[in-house]
């Protein structure tokens, strides 16, 4: 059967090429496009989990309920002494305590809207390697690392100082005299807004939540249950959750693993239409090859599996040869990286995307596409094939005679 | 108009112009009570909210033009200053590099997390020169006055006074905006004759905004009058 369809595929070069490009085409496409979608999911979730929840976060119940007013008074207390008990669970790598506050600073007369970062600069995944643009990361209590979008905007650089104001824990307002020890520059766009980063100690002491934070963030094997984390706590003020549950981007994630399932199948119903329609015209054009066939005493549901076993080797040679380019195509794409912000996606602040996406494609992900071409490409010519069921031998011959 | 028209009429006028006397009046000796040439002030602000009772005690100076100097003397924020300069207000923290600045709708903040904003801890307290005032109601032992704000710049365009008859002291006080929404409510009691002045050494303040709480100011000690040196109201000063 296989040398048959071979040289039945070679038959009609033309048409077997229009119908392979199509496939070819379709495969290049959606497997680019899944490139880039995997690239920027594991990018954001890299970024959610590093830079913004941990893989499991930690909050108070009262604060989660308050969120939306961040209510600075319902901060965990004791934190150095649950972060202890944190770490002492296999699974967990560590973990930290963050505060986030809005605030303002300011500069003369001269004020400006940030967000403040109380973190452990020895402890925590807020920092990529290379993210210093100048300067250091603070040493001393009042030191802070700014963003360089705030260095810019308050215009000020390495050893210079402001004062910033917030809310404190105890409803009263405290402000505090820092100095810029360095400036970074992210590559999570989120991190480069007007934002700066202080040492948790000294941010929580000047907001009256001595030895607090507002959140716990711990950074795991994956694999550790947040149930886990709950049990050795066992403090029933506390919520602990999972970053997929604390996460817009992350409850999205399998919702948009759906849609792009579906737009894949889409891709490649409408480039198997191309074939439906060649493999149409190959039968009425070989109805009379078809006749003799059945003539010679040829099961026609034999013959119907060949036109779908010509088809499903049509696919799988388009579709192999569509997967090459494709890969070819993705790991220049991951080396080179997509500039987001060119791209029009600096706009699109607070989804923790950064600035340069690298998509990237899973070997397996190329046989899940090609078997998937094959499975929609012959299941699209399962019904057009059923014509050669209708064939009748003697009327076939007579008609083309 | 026939003479009986005119009569009435004339008795009408004069019956307004008595009325408006008599509430001038009731507010004149309520202003006198109120403001002071300069005062000195040292009081334990009680501030009751969902996370329980904090107290701090505070040291406040002003003088008649409205200027006014607040130290935190005791309690978790103590060292921290604010001083009211006609517009503005300019706070000390002994931890920043500088000094703040607040002005327009900054002012109307909470003071030190309390129920009282910064305002009403501080400014020209005067009603007769920024309300237009009516009496609407009158029992036995108070007045009730309306007044409503000469300009838009009054952080309360309205309020509601129940002024006592005896001492001319405003027992409650509904502050509202001028839609008539109730932003804060105040309760007076304790009223002590200081010179030949009554002032309320207990002032409750509920911020009608807030779920729940209130502040509660105990004044120790008053004195009124004193000659108090310019230098304190400036922002040279503050950071000393």
């Amino acid at each position: 059967m296989f040398k048959l369809a071979w040289k039945n595929i070679l038959r009609n070069k033309r048409r077997s090429i229009l119908s392979a490009s199509a496939i070819f085409l379709a495969v290049v496409f959606v497997s680019a496009m899944l490139s880039l979608y995997q690239g920027m999911i594991m990018d954001m979730q890299e970024n959610i989990i590093n830079h913004q929840l941990g893989n499991i976060n930690i909050k108070t119940k009262l604060y989660v309920e308050n969120e939306r007013i961040l209510p600075l008074q319902f901060y965990i207390k004791n934190v150095d002494e649950k972060i202890e008990d944190i770490n002492s669970i296999p699974g967990v790598e560590f973990a930290t305590a963050v505060t986030k506050i809005p605030a303002m600073t300011f500069l003369g007369d001269e004020s400006y809207n940030v967000s403040i970062y109380g973190v452990d600069f020895e402890n925590s995944r807020f920092f990529d390697a290379g993210i210093l643009n100048a300067g250091d990361f603070p040493s001393l209590e009042n030191q802070v690392l700014i963003s360089s979008k705030l260095a810019q905007e308050m215009n000020i650089g390495v050893n210079d100082s402001f004062t910033f104001l917030s809310k404190t824990a105890i409803g009263g307002s405290n402000a505090l005299g820092v100095t810029v020890s360095g400036i970074y520059s992210s590559n999570d766009m989120d991190m480069n807004n007007l934002n700066f980063y202080i040492s948790n100690d000294k941010l929580s002491t000047t907001l009256r939540m001595v030895n607090g934070a507002t959140e716990i963030l711990v950074y795991t094997d994956n694999q550790l249950q947040k149930s886990v984390v709950e049990d050795k706590l066992n403090d029933s003020t506390l919520y602990v959750a999972d970053w997929k549950d604390d996460s817009l981007i992350g409850q999205m994630i399998d919702l948009v693993k759906v849609i792009y399932g579906i737009i894949q199948v889409i891709f490649l119903l409408f480039a198997s239409t191309i074939i439906l329609n060649t493999t149409m015209m190959s039968i009425i054009e070989r109805k009379r090859e078809i006749a003799t066939l059945v003539a010679l005493g040829y099961n026609p549901h034999w013959i119907r599996r060949l036109f779908l076993f010509e088809t499903a080797l049509l696919t799988f040679i388009a579709s192999v040869f569509g997967a090459i380019v494709g890969a070819i195509f993705i790991s220049i794409l991951n080396k080179t990286g997509l500039d987001m912000i060119a791209m029009g996606g600096g706009s699109v602040s607070g989804y923790s995307m950064s600035s340069y996406i690298y998509p990237f494609l899973p070997f397996e992900n190329f046989v899940y596409l090609i078997l998937i071409a094959i499975a929609i490409s012959t299941l699209t010519c399962f019904f057009p094939t059923k014509r050669v069921l209708k064939i009748e031998p003697a009327k076939a011959l007579h008609d083309e005679t | 108009m026939n003479k009986k028209s005119l009569t009435l009429f004339i008795m009408m006028i004069l019956c307004i112009q008595l009325y408006a006397a008599d509430v001038n009046s009731i507010i004149e000796k309520y202003d006198f009570n109120s403001t002071f040439d300069s005062s000195v002030a040292e009081s334990t602000i009680i501030i009751k909210d969902s996370l329980g009772t904090s107290t701090q005690k505070v040291k406040a100076y002003s003088r008649k033009n409205g200027d006014t100097l607040i130290e935190i003397t005791e309690g978790p924020d103590q060292g921290q200053k604010v001083l009211r300069l006609d517009s503005s207000i300019f706070l000390y923290y002994p931890d920043a590099n500088q000094i703040i600045r607040l002005q327009g709708s900054a002012l109307k903040d909470s003071f030190m997390g309390s129920d009282f904003s910064y305002e009403d801890l501080s400014g020209d307290n005067s009603i007769i020169n920024n309300y237009d005032a009516t009496l609407v109601n009158e029992d036995e032992t108070t007045y009730t006055i309306k007044l409503e704000a000469k300009s838009r710049k009054q952080p309360y365009q309205k309020q509601l006074l129940t002024i006592d008859k005896e001492t001319f002291v405003a027992t409650k006080a509904t502050l509202m905006s001028a839609s008539g929404k109730e932003l804060r409510k105040m309760e007076s009691s304790d009223i002590r004759k200081v010179g030949n002045r009554y002032v309320a050494y207990k002032v409750e303040m509920y911020d009608l905004l807030k779920k729940q709480g209130s502040t509660t100011m105990i004044i120790d000690s008053l004195n009124i009058d004193e000659s108090l040196d310019p230098y304190l109201f400036t922002t040279d000063n503050l950071s000393w």
